[in-house]
């Protein structure tokens, strides 16, 4: 197992009150797998790739429970100094915007060089040769040339692959991609996931998804975590959860994928919003826009069940109890 | 690839120049370095040479300005006092500019922390004086000078600088590539260098040069007002003030230093103003 979390709990304290990001988030991560994490904004799937980099700012946010393990080692409990190694060097992110998460005033090149420098003690003319290697790797036209360009004059794709280019400079164990494809138009972002798969099948990297986008889903992973209000409602492998879908939620959204040989006049939604994470709700969490909610529902919150091989959900209906 | 990067700032600085602000403020404050740096070529006259026989002798082909109350020539004079004036704002700039950056960096990026407090307290206690009383009682403390009266000066600039700075850092480290910068494993100290302050850097330029019009203006008024530098050194400010009696009947021997004064002072705002247009895309856009 590369990468463990266990009922991981998270707050942030703000001047409205204590909002309640993560409640007890569980996951596993196998070595050169795929694990997909899906949820509408604000269910705190940013937040949990942003704390296995330890990247939540504390204060304001604080960590109530929980332990982060990868390889053996709780990052959570790790100086921030072996934090800093641990970063662009085992664990790398990609990040949701390219366009503004490439530092202007660096050339592309050398943002990417920057890492290995960094990690790999190189001289920067050492580096930058490095640099265009991993920009032929993810497909860069003209590769030389665009070590000089700075991020503006490169487009949305290129961007992108510099991003990941970067991500992938010091060969990490395992890489997070928070919504790394929605900020591109389809194609691109077509182009992009076959290189991401391109480059996981070559390096057996370990890949952690993050995004909202079924589609994506299907496409890349091996397993799925669904996140409602910061926690992992269910979670198994990609068949079982789109062939047998548990939770409501779950059911909810794959329902909202449109299906190009049905006739819809209307997508279906899910009705309501995402609940106030400052209050919480006794019962589920879910339960407010549930259609099938029941008494119990209202009560307590339920428990994750094992209900296939690796197949959870946190439900009260669907659990088989 | 430096003929790349040559040919890139190339075109940066043509980009610059077709703004008029920039290109008129250039002229206008490469003119005066000039003449502060070749005074001693430029210069028609000894500008410390008494001859009370041309006594406020009016503007003619001998003294192109004229001459002053002592019979010294104006020009001459003019023409060494900008050493004296540039010299002071570049002091002034260096001095409140570095600690105002090494303050306003640690008080930006540790935002709401007591450091941050704490500095920004110092400086509202700074900014309740006018600069030029600032500059006044400390004049008064270290005595006249030209170095004194660059420090004096210089400290009352360090509260403004250190409040863009601050700024400027707040607004770039939200950034998401200083995330990123994280995400790679940087320390702090580099990310602060190597990102933070280099894209933080376009607001704190423009501000510098705004801030050396200022010096000029505020070296004058201390001079003029006979804390500054003593005479018989030329410098703009005490030329005008030895004018000062003699406005009805010789006003040329304070109108010119005063022109220039004010020359010094507009092109460094106009310049100043210029880059912020220029740093500032949404205003670029709009003026085309």
């Amino acid at each position: 197992m590369l990468l463990e979390i266990s009922d991981l709990r998270l707050v942030f304290h703000t001047p409205q009150g204590i909002v309640h990001a993560l409640n007890g988030v569980n996951l596993t991560l196998e070595k050169g797998k795929v694990l997909g994490i899906v949820g509408e904004t604000g269910c705190g799937k940013s937040v949990t790739g942003l704390s296995i980099m330890r990247l939540v700012p504390c204060p304001p946010g604080r960590y109530v429970s929980g332990e982060v393990l990868f390889e053996g080692n709780d990052l959570l409990k790790l100086p921030i100094t072996e934090i800093r190694d641990l970063r662009g060097r085992e664990i790398a992110m990609i990040f949701q915007d390219p366009m503004t998460s490439l530092n202007p005033v660096l050339s592309a090149g050398d943002q990417v060089a920057e890492a290995m420098q960094l990690h790999q003690h190189i001289g920067r003319r050492e580096a930058i040769m490095k640099a265009v290697e991993l920009f032929e790797n993810v497909k860069m036209p003209d590769s030389q040339e665009m070590t000089l360009r700075y991020p503006h004059q490169l487009s949305g794709g290129m961007q992108q692959r510099v991003m990941i280019a970067m991500a992938l400079s010091c060969k990490p164990k395992l890489l997070i991609a928070d919504e790394a494809t929605s900020a591109l138009d389809v194609t691109i972002q077509a182009q992009v996931l076959s290189l991401m798969r391109e480059l996981k099948n070559k390096t057996g990297l370990t890949l952690l998804l993050i995004t909202h986008d079924m589609g994506v889903v299907a496409e890349m992973c091996d397993d799925v975590a669904v996140m409602y209000a910061g926690s992992v409602v269910e979670s198994g492998e990609l068949s079982e959860i789109f062939n047998k879908p548990l939770h409501p939620y779950t059911r909810g959204l794959l329902d909202c994928i449109p299906k190009p040989h049905v006739k819809e006049e209307k997508l279906p939604t899910i009705g309501g919003s995402v609940i106030d994470l400052i209050n919480l709700p006794s019962g589920c969490a879910f339960e407010p826009r549930c259609a099938e909610s029941q008494d119990i529902c209202r009560k307590e919150p339920p428990t994750e069940a094992l209900v296939g091989r690796s197949h959870r959900v946190r439900c009260f209906l669907n659990s088989g109890n | 690839m430096a003929m790349a990067s040559a040919n890139r700032n190339l075109v940066l600085l043509c980009k610059m120049l077709r703004n008029k602000s920039i290109l008129f403020g250039l002229i206008v404050i490469s003119a005066l370095a000039l003449m502060a740096v070749l005074a001693d070529r430029l210069m028609p006259h000894d500008p410390l040479k008494i001859d009370l026989e041309k006594r406020l002798q009016p503007p003619s082909s001998e003294h192109l300005l004229g001459a002053d109350s002592l019979g010294r020539d104006i020009l001459s004079r003019i023409i060494l006092g900008s050493r004296v004036s540039l010299g002071i704002a570049l002091g002034v700039v260096l001095l409140s500019l570095t600690v105002g950056i090494i303050l306003g960096t640690f008080s930006g990026y540790f935002m709401g922390s007591w450091l941050d407090e704490a500095v920004m307290r110092v400086m509202d206690i700074l900014m309740v004086f006018p600069g030029v009383l600032l500059a006044m009682v400390l004049l008064g403390v270290t005595g006249p000078g030209f170095l004194n009266l660059t420090i004096a000066i210089g400290v009352a600039s360090i509260a403004p600088f250190t409040r863009v700075v601050r700024g400027a850092v707040i607004s770039v480290k939200e950034n998401m590539y200083v995330e990123a910068a994280r995400a790679v494993g940087e320390s702090t100290q580099s990310i602060i260098l190597r990102t933070i302050l280099p894209n933080a850097l376009a607001p704190i330029l423009t501000y510098a040069t705004l801030r050396m019009g200022v010096a000029v203006l505020y070296a004058s008024t201390l001079s003029f007002l006979g804390l500054g530098i003593q005479p018989p050194n030329p410098e703009w400010g005490i030329m005008v003030s030895d004018g000062r009696e003699f406005l009805r009947v010789a006003p040329h021997v304070s109108t010119f230093p005063g022109l220039v004064i004010s020359m010094a002072v507009l092109g460094f705002n106009i310049l100043g103003d210029g880059l912020n247009d220029f740093f500032n895309p949404r205003v670029r856009e709009r003026r085309g």
